[in-house]
């Protein structure tokens, strides 16, 4: 099965986003990937990068991101190698009927990619957090 | 590259890509909006959550004096968005 596997560190900061997202950029037009798929993947990986930026800004490790492309489908994954636990997969608390002055956008990240992608996966051993998903291309 | 601006008829213009490294600067202009206004998304190709954070506050904000924000020009890829949040029920989308 013939893949392609790319990879890049970025450091623990909200600034590091534009880096991240020329990452994702430089993939996605490599693979000529439809705009509708880079929405998807911009938006995961910023949710996920982010949260781990926001709840762990004293991890010592740099971030890593990694994108595979395989068959027709794009395999992504972030680690944080030095985290507590934070399981992604679990059903996130926001609750979509309350009114104007009771929403609150916390958790909403993380809900909405779990409504967008697919094969959402967590895994933390050894202070190592691992977030995968997969984006079908077509 | 995100931009956004208040233009003469006191609507707002976004336009690129409003992530979370933007959003202080999308909030530093839309705490000048103190009237019922239309926000533009024509020009707008992505939105995160904090974006939508962003929004929702000014909505709210706006909201405690009976004005509110309406959403024009919505890409449908921002708009699944909306919908997925429930979002399309707090703000009118046109």
């Amino acid at each position: 099965m013939n893949s392609e596997v790319v990879e890049r560190t970025f450091q623990r900061s909200f600034n590091q986003l534009q880096d991240v997202f020329d990452f994702t950029n430089e993939f996605a037009i490599a693979h000529a990937i439809n705009d509708k798929v880079r929405y998807v993947l911009d938006l995961a990986v910023e949710e996920f990068f982010t949260n781990m930026v926001k709840y762990n800004p004293r991890g010592r490790s740099e971030l890593l991101v990694r994108m595979v492309l395989e068959q027709r489908e794009v395999i992504v994954h972030l680690v944080d190698p030095d985290s507590e636990s934070f399981d992604v997969t679990k059903e996130r608390s926001v609750d979509l009927q309350k009114s104007l002055e009771e929403r609150k956008p916390g958790g909403l990240g993380v809900f909405l990619v779990q409504k967008l992608v697919d094969n959402l996966h967590y895994s933390h051993h050894n202070r190592v957090s691992t977030i995968s998903f997969r984006l079908p291309l077509e | 590259m995100f931009d956004i601006r208040i233009n003469e008829q006191g609507n707002v213009i976004l336009s690129g890509r409003l992530d979370a490294a933007q959003t202080d600067r999308a909030m530093e202009i839309l705490k000048k909006v103190t009237e019922s206004v239309s926000v533009d998304f024509k020009d707008l190709q992505y939105i995160s959550s904090a974006g939508l954070g962003v929004l929702l506050a000014t909505q709210k904000r706006l909201g405690q004096s009976g004005k509110r924000l309406k959403l024009i020009n919505m890409p449908k890829h921002i708009r699944d968005v909306f919908h997925y949040a429930r979002f399309d029920m707090i703000f009118e989308i046109e």
